[in-house]
């Protein structure tokens, strides 16, 4: 029978089990009570104290089991999974923060986290919205919990457990050491990955959760909106929750980019990655709902537009999560995760709240019942893939069209065009752009899940008519074998540039229009004084800079435009009143953002060209790497670069690189040193990880690709053993033999006996990179055995061996040695210079800070309101 | 006309821009075979190192040159040329993915994707991504 294992604390992990189906059961009753507080008016009051309880119970589940995770990591439980795979007892405690969250398990953990906070802020805040709002937060973390709930329902799976012991998880359980009823005691864990090990790991997942979380709740307003059919009211609560987001998303998505320009070796802070491109996109719909959503405030529109940006955004995010966590972007992102076999579960998740708003529009009697059945089903069997994932595709689209199309005729009725003079007007145009903007980034994402989408059925139909118009494209759809774009970096760039140039104008214009309309005259001398002078400064930095991509000095233009208009604006017409400064410091931000990105990305240029004599020709234009011998000194750039030293410390290996320059007295004066690194990280294995040197007005990033190795062994690469005959040559590597023939005497039987020795000498003229020379090595055939004398040529590096006589075949047998060359160390070496990155920093802290001056300004009149009631 | 009808159009217009654009400009998975008969077209190739043949790598002579041979998944082997370093731990990769076209007998990789194993074979492979610089 079993193994009764030692040691183990499986206390634990009852526990957490516990409060997982705790805080899974506590949401769903809390949901269901809020519902029921919202549809049966009667009770309400004692449904909402159900609600509310269930909502604490759900919270308190979820704490326990944050709780169960630290005490399990703190202890180093390592008979549990998750610790096993996350931590280990070398780890420092600082890092427990990014154990926790490393895991998939631990990242829904954190966003439920956050979701559950910020659903208190909302349970207090919401007042009458509370049932509508509250019950599809608490659907939400009905989702969440599930994740981690780990339970099958027959074949399938929901959710993985977090606490499930390593021993009983099928990937584990066959490990020989867990067969062992003590493996416990020198059992020690895999440990974080130390590319993590740094506090951006620290800081960036909670800040990016946050963001994520805090982009549900417009959502969850606009969807109780379409439930009360109060269709403009949502959006007064809704608005300070949507530039909270877009703050603190915005802040994530910085702080990403940061980590990746500070401590990887991607070359820069964006790469247009999956994984990056997933965040990106949903901020940007956010920041667009949140234009929109004042508009439609202020002037009384249709609000399908403001509905659904709020959709579309939440909708993103859970696409986003699809995306990063089905393991479906595989080969083609660097850090997506890996499968967890909950891409079903994941895609179901997304598919629900897809359809939300039309259930929640359809949502009575017999009629609403009916429509939910067959929805439900078409989902599910569209999950099964073949072609009902058409018709489940299909059928969500045209809910939603449906849902908003009913919502927008009643608001068609007296509804005039705007003016082409008004705010609203280009207000809305930009939200448009943005919305492209954003949907261009989501469908050059997709390519994996196109493929996955139009394999079969919809490729067949791609090949027909491939077979009728051949043309390229369609032989990709047929072939469902879409990649990555091929320069995904020109490709995102060729759509995003004309998208930032429009969005930058209207951010110039934007607050100088009036609703309604604007006197041609009254903008032109209001902006006039920032166009100019945007004109001279662009003029000038291209000058300066060397700028002479036309669409990148456009830019620069209406991105300075954007900024002077606003900083004007803040100046001359705000007059310093902070409480309505928010708009411009955040699009003061904005502007400085897309004027740092692309000085810095646009002329960043690569100081460490190949400065080596050897033509590579036309064929070879990208020469980023240099190579550097310990102790050499080369020009790079305006600087000469020294590779002095290196020291170990745990798996990283520092190179310290000095940066000197000249002096007019001819030495040389070390100005500062770089020490990038190479971690042999265990699970990746060799990583590079930059270092770069800030200065006000640029940046030297410098980092190794690639380093000399110590192989172990023998001090003779190559051995070979050739059988000649005389007047035979042989060429081996770098060298030639010819054996000019054999010096022998030989003794008597009797002198043999006397002690006498066979001698043969090979007479060998050696011809090693154009040198010759003639060597003699022996044979000696005493009484007792052989022996040879080997001829050593040190300098040619070069050890010759008379081994045999075969007298049969007249062949004489001479093996050659040739020396390992005797490599110095170097390394390879990437250096960039990024101009005017600060720029770019600065703009993304002065958007933030912007975003969060326009949430404390919305919330403020709110509280004064709420206490005159 | 309507405004909002010129908008339309306009993001119609738009949308079926990028929706082609991102078919164009996309690789494709596809083998050497497919490579050979497209020298013209960029593909994605899917494949694991040769096993047996040396990588060619001098950084005495060249930083940016890296020579190797993959096997792709219907087993043809073909010399693949890197323009850039040789990435650590190139030799340990259970998997590579590369980018670029045909030159002749040998594929031009502008991009390489390698996946490593971890110590323990637990599927959390580690995916590293390695660029030829931007043409300057």
């Amino acid at each position: 029978m079993g193994i009764e294992y030692i040691g183990e604390h499986t206390i634990w992990g009852q526990l957490g089990r516990i409060s997982v189906l705790l805080s899974f059961c506590g949401a769903l009753l809390s949901g269901i009570a809020y519902w029921f507080a919202q549809e049966n008016q009667v009770q309400a009051a004692s449904w909402k104290k159900i609600a509310r309880s269930a909502y604490i119970i759900h919270a308190i589940g979820l704490l326990a089991v944050v709780g169960t995770l630290f005490v399990m990591l703190f202890n180093h439980y390592f008979e549990y999974r998750y610790v096993w795979e996350h931590s280990n007892r070398a780890m420092s405690m600082q890092y427990i923060l990014s154990c926790f969250w490393e895991g998939q398990e631990g990242s829904f953990l954190l966003w439920a986290f956050w979701n559950m906070v910020l659903g208190f802020i909302l349970m207090k805040s919401a007042r009458e919205w509370e049932f509508t709002t509250m019950a599809i937060v608490a659907l939400v973390q009905v989702f969440l919990s599930s994740m981690l709930l780990g339970v099958y329902v027959g074949d399938f799976r929901i959710g993985s457990d977090p606490f499930i012991l390593l021993r009983e998880y099928a990937d584990y359980a066959n490990l020989p050491f867990v067969q062992q009823a003590d493996y416990l005691k020198s059992l020690d864990g895999r440990g974080l990955n130390p590319l993590l090990q740094n506090y951006w790991m620290t800081i960036h997942p909670p800040v990016l959760f946050l963001g994520f979380s805090a982009g549900l709740f417009p959502f969850v307003y606009g969807m109780a909106g379409i439930w009360r059919r109060k269709y403009h009211e949502w959006i007064q609560p809704a608005l300070s929750w949507t530039f909270f987001a877009v703050g603190i998303l915005g802040c994530g998505i910085l702080l990403g980019g940061a980590w990746a320009y500070e401590a990887l070796s991607f070359g820069g802070f964006w790469a247009w990655d999956p994984v990056e491109n997933a965040s990106l996109v949903p901020w940007i719909t956010l920041v667009a709902a949140g234009h929109v959503m004042l508009l439609t405030k202020a002037r009384k529109q249709s609000p399908v537009t403001s509905l659904f940006l709020v959709y579309i955004s939440f909708v993103l995010i859970l696409y986003s999560t699809f995306l990063t966590r089905s393991g479906i972007l595989g080969e083609t992102s660097v850090h997506a995760f890996t499968d967890l076999g909950m891409s079903g579960q994941l895609l179901l998740y997304l598919l629900v709240f897809a359809w939300l708003p039309a259930i929640l529009h359809i949502n009575t009697g017999i009629k609403g019942w009916i429509y939910f059945v067959i929805g439900l089903a078409l989902l599910i069997g569209g999950l099964t893939g073949g072609i009902f994932k058409l018709l489940g595709a299909a059928f969500i689209l045209g809910s939603l069209i449906f849902t908003l199309r009913t919502i927008g005729k009643q608001y068609q009725d007296g509804q005039q065009e705007d003016q082409l003079s008004s705010r609203e007007f280009w207000m809305f145009i930009g939200s448009l752009v943005l919305l492209v903007s954003a949907f261009q980034i989501t469908f050059s994402t997709s390519t994996p899940v196109i493929n996955k989408f139009i394999s079969g059925a919809i490729a067949g139909f791609f090949a027909w008519l491939n077979g009728m118009f051949p043309t390229e494209i369609l032989q990709k759809l047929a072939e469902a074998k879409l990649g990555v774009q091929e320069d995904p970096v020109k490709h995102f760039n060729s759509w995003q540039i004309p998208f930032a140039i429009i969005t930058a104008i209207l951010v110039g214009l934007g607050q100088f229009l009036r609703y309604k309309e604007t006197p041609a005259g009254e903008l032109l001398k209001k902006t006039l004084r920032s166009l100019i002078v945007a004109l001279v400064l662009t003029a000038l930095i291209s000058w300066l800079i060397n700028l002479q991509q036309p669409m990148l000095i456009v830019l620069l233009f209406t991105s300075l435009f954007a900024v002077l208009a606003n900083l004007d604006y803040l100046i001359l017409t705000t007059k310093g009143k902070w409480r309505k400064a928010g708009p411009s410091v955040a699009h003061i931000g904005f502007g400085l953002i897309l004027a740092g990105t692309l000085i810095s990305s646009g002329k960043k240029e690569y100081i460490s060209r190949n400065m080596s004599n050897y033509d590579l020709g036309e064929e070879l234009p990208s020469e980023e790497n240099i190579l550097l011998f310990k102790g050499d000194t080369v020009r790079m750039g305006e600087y000469l670069v020294t590779y002095r030293a290196d020291s170990v410390a745990g798996i990283n290996t520092y190179y310290q690189v000095d940066y000197l320059k000249p002096q007019a007295d001819g030495k040389h004066i070390r100005q500062f040193t770089l020490s990038p690194l190479l971690q042999e990280n265990p699970r990746m294995g060799n990583i590079t990880e930059p270092d770069t040197r800030h200065f006000l007005h640029k940046d030297i990033f410098t980092h190794v690709t690639s380093v000399s190795k110590d192989e172990p062994g023998d001090e003779w690469a190559d051995t070979t053993l050739y059988k000649m005959k005389i007047g035979d040559t042989v060429v081996g590597q770098g060298y030639s033999l010819k054996l000019l023939g054999i010096v022998s005497d030989t003794p008597t039987m009797l002198e043999m006996q006397k002690g006498q020795h066979l001698t043969a000498s090979a007479k060998i003229i050696v011809n090693h990179h154009g040198h010759e020379e003639q060597v003699m090595p022996q044979f000696i055939l005493h009484q007792s055995g052989v022996e040879t004398r080997d001829t050593l040529l040190e300098h040619a590096g070069l050890h010759i061996s008379f081994l045999k006589i075969d007298p049969q075949n007249e062949e004489f047998h001479i093996q050659v040695k040739v020396r390992k060359k005797t490599m110095q160390d170097f390394i390879v070496l990437k250096a960039i210079v990024f101009p005017g990155i600060n720029i770019l920093w600065i703009g993304c802290i002065l958007m933030v800070i912007g975003s969060g001056m326009a949430v404390v300004q919305r919330i403020r009149p709110q509280r004064k309101k709420d206490d005159a009631s | 006309m309507k405004k909002s009808y010129i908008i339309a159009i306009v993001l119609v217009a738009v949308a079926i821009g990028v929706i082609l654009s991102t078919f164009a400009d996309s690789a494709t998975y596809a083998t050497f075979d497919e490579a050979m008969e497209n020298p013209e077209r960029k593909y994605q190739v899917v494949g694991t190192l040769s096993p047996g043949k040396a990588l060619e790598y001098n950084p005495e002579v060249d930083a940016n040159l890296f020579r190797f041979y993959l096997v792709d998944r219907e087993g043809l082997e073909k010399e693949v040329v890197f323009k850039g370093s040789k990435p650590q731990d190139f030799e340990r990769s259970e998997q590579v993915v590369i980018k670029g076209k045909m030159n002749g007998a040998a594929f031009q990789a502008d991009e390489l994707l390698m996946k490593c194993p971890s110590k323990y074979n637990d599927g959390s492979e580690g995916l590293k991504e390695f660029k030829a610089g931007e043409e300057s």
